[in-house]
């Protein structure tokens, strides 16, 4: 039943009025519509000439004005123009779950003179795709007889939720195939007025009043999405919509009576984001709580400590090195995890120092700076690999709680202990540079995050190596990463064996050499976030160099030979996009081999981008007596936090990261003496 | 309550969440708790788990029925090896019943978590197939696993077998310390067996219960070229019945029993009326020769749609074509159906033909040793053709002379050219008492060739432009074929500018011309080129470049020092022409040593000359199909190594 808000009861009179204008509208379904004579004929895509199919129409009918189901009804017409289309559309399966009925299905076939093949229902299977305890997903499927190039494949169904509701839902605005007609019509609950609705990535999407109640939003002529490598996530970049209502959230019921709610409605971005930060400051109140073992505990940590960074430092290393973050403990198994009870004061976590949710730590650091007066509130960030979020899209689903954000002066710093791997003052590059509300308990603020400069964003590369005259470079390499690429790698491998961090760092290098051999591989200061990663190796590359009658050609710049370049399309559809800044400094020492002497030691010229927000400097010296020469690189990328690029500046920046990559391929010639 | 709408999808995901959430503690069974006390010896450390315990009883009752208890033990000893903990018994929805389905989980500690009914999945075993009744039971206890930890788990199954043949295999691809099949047969039935990849297995009998077992069995390594999994673990083949059994429908002795009965099965199916005669002289009404009528037909038939149907399995019905009408009538149809839709189709012209079933995707798997229809997975075709049809693809059949193999399922390999992965290898004629088995042909390498030309000019400054055309042909035309027909074309387009960039830096794709001469199974391409950056420029004087622009689409890369396994390769030839227009006012200084290396397995040569101003630089590789021994790991590894350094040879101008 839908509580809120509350319904009429349906009269006979009212039920027959229901009955009759909804029949007309669904009406439409029950037969198949008429199919004109150029969309039998037409041999071309509109939408896109490259097309192996297009969909004519793509119309779902959303009814959600009943109390207690949801149904929906699909209708889509495909042309099919290719065999590729032939292949992609020649079988389709349409999975539902337990409290859903799909009714009404029927697929046919309109020939390309113009016969019609209808599917015979005995030819639809009803598949039962897996059970397992109550849960049970089902899915009709069926094969579509006789399809070619020049064929319209069409198909309609009703879907059936029990119990359900169409807020919340999700509805693509843009699909894998074009779409010359996109339609959606939706008859929302409790209101004749204009449905709430939030449409990403589209600036002119809007619902318009249509008959019986129902709204329509159309797009016309949408091209199929395509991923492309380096675009910004795909719902920052994919029209998408989201159906919304405004929602009555409990937040607390008293025993002496009364009860507290926040009212949340989309459409109100202030009132919204207030409602959110209400519900949430109760998490403040949680673990800013006065306690005495709180402040007696904050008051020793912190013993000495002068400034409030200091004492920050002290007590982010205390929730880091000394409470048990019981979800890192590599011995307990997720079964025992998820029988971890939850505390109830943040005591709790003092007192046993252990945690058993990572959100404790940050809790208890919260309340541990709050003790010492500090303003702490809870900090909940978009998260940049997901969406790029800002305030005005009122759709909590978008954040996630990443840190406590402390006050300091004007500006706050942000903390998350509770993620062991995380350093003091840094957030996770997906965290950064993202809009982020910070929940105190009365109030509410909205941050941008910084993102850290590409200078603490480190690959620092040295190599060690001696070049045979058979063209064999072979020595020890030193990686050292810090910032996010330690992050990143700390992430990735901390639960890992030391197999595969070793597999991992092999294949760093056979990735680009196929033919190196990677041997005595270390990995070091995995769990100590105050020092960098360190990645050491031998490594023997057989015909590194080229050799010719008299000479042999060596690439100095070990690290990045064999790298491929970092764009090769010719041209793209979407912006680009980068996580974080980063810097590369490589030091490269090679003995040469003797009885070769330098043919040429030039260097390639520095390179910069106009606006410096890249730049590589190569050096390359000789020391002739000793045999030895001597590479040094220097690289950044994403100065000033240029890390997303408009899709017009592709070939510009496809173009600087060209030159790079002929910087990287630089040859240097050694003669037979 | 009014609940927000979940997709099917997100149900499914928390199936298998569910799968594991409400397990209980419980004791493990006898059988598992002396495995899992089993000491280990020591294995390298990409051996991820070691199957302690691998053990399959069946047990045959007088009406035929059969009872199939598996169980398997074994122990993690790598992180990677957690998925190992896993569960999986098959079944068809309407024939087998699954009796018994448990598992269980020892921590080192001795801790057991046992998993039962509520723990298991039960999910469609193909989801590919339009309608399957093959079904699995899973229990996953992947996430609850570690190293150290020993799974096990027991399925029992009962059905009714096709035939009285069984395979097993005696491992997967790591150590197992003990591996057994027992058969408990019947009073007054026998077994006898036939051992694949190791001298014979000798099954211990005591009355009517056989027992074969094999311990200690090494990891069988994954290692890069090497032979099918199938051609290197050791396998055995039962065939049981009823004591002077010599043929029947449930077990055979000869191929040409096989033969007869498959035959039975298939016949029946080729209807034929007026939609296929009238479809047939449409396709064929401007065919002249023989081959142009196979060839018109053949392509029909390839491009019909490929839906599987499975139902009734359990009685043989996954063994049976439709009928050829329905076929055509539906425009879709599996292996069978469109081999049998062909046949029909040419006998309408009067050209005979024949099924051939044969297993899809390793050549080696089917033993002649053992005529069974449970070797196969695949059907194509055997068309007679007369003297005029010749090619690669056409043998002599002692019985039934000349015939065409034809696979009307692969679209991307057109007639007169045969899947690769079915070159070679045995296959079942099914023409009744006529009937056999026979290898399928191998074509040769210059049928399977890619041929390119590539001619460009290098300005003073490294700059390169120029024009490259492939010609490929046979199965390594497949290849460009398969992906120009299954991505986008602006796909294919950054495919090919990929390919370009990775061998010359900022490459431009100026021009892309595809063209897929698919009845002729070749595959030409037109490329236009520029590369600002190709060529170095040293200290002004010397420019250096490489005269090979574009890799071979396919490089081998065998770096290991040794390795276990022997080394498969593969019948082809690739050829390159470049001619290089040289920039005026450079003289060439040295080009690279031309090289020559032939060995029983292929040949590598390299040529340059410079005519007129131009560079001229040839390469040509070949390598015939063979399975190259392990003890000559070496020559192979130093064939493919010289490759790959003379294909990175410079040509050093230096300026006049």
């Amino acid at each position: 039943m839908k509580s809120f808000p509350c319904r009429l009861l349906l009269t006979p009179g009212i039920f027959a009025l229901v009955f009759v204008f909804v029949l007309p509208a669904i009406g439409q379904y029950k037969e198949w519509r008429p199919v004109s004579p150029e969309d039998v004929a037409s041999a071309k895509p509109v939408v896109d000439a490259d097309a192996d199919a297009e969909a004519l129409f793509w119309e779902m009918r959303i009814d959600d004005s009943s109390s207690e189901d949801l149904d929906m009804w699909h209708y889509v017409r495909v042309k099919i123009f290719t065999e590729r289309g032939r292949e992609k559309y020649s079988k389709f399966d349409i999975p539902y779950a337990k409290g859903t009925k799909i009714k009404n299905l029927a697929a046919r076939v309109i020939k390309a003179d113009g016969s019609i093949v209808e599917i015979p229902e005995k030819e639809i299977f009803d598949r039962e795709i897996i059970r397992t305890s109550g849960v049970k997903v089902k899915a009709k499927s069926f094969a579509v007889p006789n399809i070619e190039p020049g064929v319209i494949v069409e198909y309609k169904y009703k879907e059936a939720v029990d119990e359900a509701g169409a807020s919340g839902m999700r509805l693509p605005l843009q699909r894998d195939i074009p779409v010359r007609d996109l339609v959606y019509y939706y008859k929302p609950y409790g209101t004749k007025d204009e449905p709430q609705y939030q449409a990403y990535n589209l600036n002119d999407f809007k619902f318009a009043k249509d008959q019986k109640g129902f709204w329509m939003a159309k797009r016309t002529n949408v091209p199929a999405f395509k991923e492309e490598p380096r675009m910004p996530p795909e719902d920052t970049v994919r029209p998408w919509l989201l159906l919304t209502s405004t929602r009555v959230q409990i937040t607390n019921i008293s025993f002496g009576g009364g009860i507290s709610f926040v009212v949340k409605d989309p459409s109100n971005t202030k009132q919204y984001w207030g409602a959110f930060a209400t519900e949430k400051s109760g998490i403040v109140s949680f673990f800013t709580k006065k306690d005495k073992k709180i402040t007696a505990a904050a008051e020793q940590i912190t013993a000495g400590a002068a400034t409030q960074d200091e004492k920050l430092r002290r007590l982010y290393e205390f929730c880091q090195k000394e409470i048990k973050n019981v979800f890192y403990d590599p011995n307990i198994t997720p079964e025992e995890r998820a029988k971890l009870k939850p505390v109830k004061s943040i005591v709790e976590v003092l007192e046993k120092k252990e945690a058993t949710r990572p959100l404790y730590v940050d809790y208890l650091f919260g309340a541990l700076a709050s003790a010492l007066g500090m303003e702490v509130r809870i900090m909940y960030s978009g998260n940049k690999g997901n969406m790029f979020f800002n305030p005005n899209m009122t759709n909590e689903r978008l954040l996630h709680l990443a840190a406590i954000a402390v006050r300091n002066g004007q500006d706050f710093g942000y903390y998350n202990p509770g993620d062991p791997f995380t350093p003091f003052g840094m957030l996770p590059w997906h965290d950064e540079g993202s809009w982020a509300i910070l929940i105190g308990e009365s109030n509410y603020l909205w941050r941008e995050t910084g993102a850290r400069p590409h200078t603490e964003n480190l690959y620092k590369r040295s190599g060690k190596f001696k070049l045979s005259e058979d063209g064999t470079l072979e020595g020890d390499v030193t990686i050292e990463m810090s910032g996010q690429p330690a992050l990143s790698f700390r992430h990735s491998y901390w639960d890992e064996t030391e197999e595969k961090r070793t597999e991992a760092v092999t294949s760093g290098v056979t990735s680009r050499m196929s033919s190196a051999e990677v041997t005595l591989v270390s990995v070091e200061n995995l769990k100590d976030t105050k020092l960098p990663i360190v990645q050491k190796y031998k490594v023997k590359v057989p015909n590194y160099a080229q050799k010719t009658g008299r000479r042999l050609f060596v690439a100095p710049g070990f690290f990045e030979h064999g790298t491929s370049p970092v764009f090769s399309a010719g041209s793209r559809q979407f912006d680009i996009f980068f996580p974080y800044a980063w810097s590369e400094n490589d030091s490269v020492q090679i003995q040469l081999p003797e009885g070769y002497s330098l043919d040429n030691a030039d260097a390639p010229a520095p390179y910069s981008d106009a606006g410096k927000v890249s730049e590589m400097v190569v050096d390359i010296k000789h020391d002739p007596k000793n045999r030895i020469l001597y590479y040094d690189r220097k690289f950044y990328f994403g100065a000033k936090e240029n890390l997303n690029f408009k899709v017009d500046n592709y070939k510009p920046l496809k173009s600087i990261f060209d030159t790079y990559h002929k910087m990287d391929s630089h040859t240097i010639s050694l003669k037979q003496d | 309550m009014r609940s927000p709408h979940k997709s099917a999808l997100a149900v499914f995901a928390a199936v298998c969440f569910l799968a594991v959430a409400g397990v209980s503690q419980g004791k493990a069974p006898d059988w598992l708790r002396q495995a899992a006390a089993m000491p280990l010896p020591s294995y390298d450390k990409d051996v991820h788990a070691v199957v302690l315990h691998n053990e399959e009883v069946i047990t045959v009752d007088s009406s035929g029925r059969l009872t199939t208890t598996e169980r398997r033990a074994v122990r993690i000893t790598q992180k990677d090896g957690k998925s190992d903990a896993v569960a999986t018994a098959f079944y068809l929805s309407k024939f087998s019943n699954v009796k018994d389905f448990e598992a269980w989980l020892i921590a080192p500690g001795g801790a057991v978590t046992s998993f039962g009914k509520k723990e298991t999945i039960d999910r469609i075993s193909d989801p590919d197939d339009i309608y399957d009744e093959g079904r699995v039971k899973i229990i996953n206890a992947s996430s609850l696993a570690d190293v150290g930890y020993v799974f096990g788990y027991t399925a029992t199954v009962e059905d009714r077998p096709l035939f009285y043949q069984h395979q097993f295999h005696f491992q997967d691809t790591h150590p197992a310390l003990r591996s057994r099949l027992t058969l408990n047969l019947p009073s007054g039935w026998r077994a006898t067996s036939l051992t694949f990849n190791r001298d014979q297995v000798q099954p211990q009998i005591s009355g009517t219960t056989y027992t074969w077992e094999l311990t200690g069995l090494p990891a069988i390594k994954d290692e890069p070229m090497s032979p099918s999994f199938y051609n290197v673990v050791p396998r055995i083949a039962v065939n049981y019945g009823p004591e002077g059994t010599t043929a029947s429908d449930k077990v055979f002795s000869s191929w040409k029993d096989v033969s007869v009965w498959a035959t039975r099965l298939y016949e029946p199916k080729v209807v034929i009326n007026e939609a296929i005669r009238a479809k047939t002289m449409e396709l064929t009404a401007n065919a002249k020769t023989e081959l142009e009528k196979i060839r018109a037909i053949g392509t029909f038939v390839q491009n019909l749609q490929y839906i599987s149907i499975d139902i009734g399995v359990g009685h043989g019905n996954g063994l049976i074509p439709r009928a050829s009408d329905m076929v055509l009538g539906r425009g879709y149809g599996d292996c069978k159906d469109k081999a049998n839709l062909m046949r029909a189709m040419l006998k309408v012209l009067g050209i005979d033909a024949f099924p051939v079933i044969i297993y899809s995707g390793d050549p080696t798997f089917v033993r002649a040793e053992w005529p069974s229809p449970r070797q196969f997975n695949h059907c194509i075709i055997a068309v007679k053709v007369s003297k005029e049809t010749e090619g690669p693809t056409v043998i002599e059949h002692a019985g039934l002379g000349r015939l065409l193999i034809f696979d009307a399922t692969d679209q991307f390999t057109p007639v007169g050219d045969l899947p690769d992965y079915l070159q070679g290898s045995n296959g079942l004629v099914l023409a009744g008492e006529q009937g056999g088995l026979f290898e399928m042909p191998v074509t040769p390498p210059d049928f399977n060739a890619w041929n390119r030309e590539t001619e460009f000019s290098l300005s003073e400054n490294g700059a390169i432009s120029g024009k490259m055309v492939e010609r490929i042909t046979g199965q390594e035309s497949r290849r460009p074929r398969t992906m120009l027909r299954s991505i986008s074309n602006d796909d294919f387009r950054r495919s090919v500018e990929y390919w370009l960039t990775r061998g010359a830096t900022a490459a431009k794709l100026v021009d892309l011309k595809p063209n897929d001469d698919h009845q002729n199974a070749s595959f030409d391409m037109e490329i236009e080129f520029s590369a600002p950056l190709y060529g170095q420029l040293m200290q002004n004087r010397l420019l250096v470049f490489k005269p090979v622009v574009a890799n071979r689409s396919s490089s081998v890369y065998l770096t290991e020092k040794s390795r276990e396994n022997p080394i498969s390769l593969e019948s082809n030839l690739f050829r390159e022409k470049v001619v290089i227009d040289l920039p005026a006012g450079f003289d060439v200084d040295e080009m690279p040593e031309p090289v020559k290396i032939a060995t029983s397995f292929g040949s590598y040569e390299t040529a340059y000359e410079v005519v007129d101003g131009k560079l001229h630089f040839t390469r040509s590789m070949m390598t015939k199909r063979t399975v190259v021994p392990v003890e000559k790991y070496d020559a192979v590894r130093d064939f493919f190594t010289k490759i790959r350094d003379a294909e990175q040879s410079p040509v050093v101008l230096i300026r006049k």
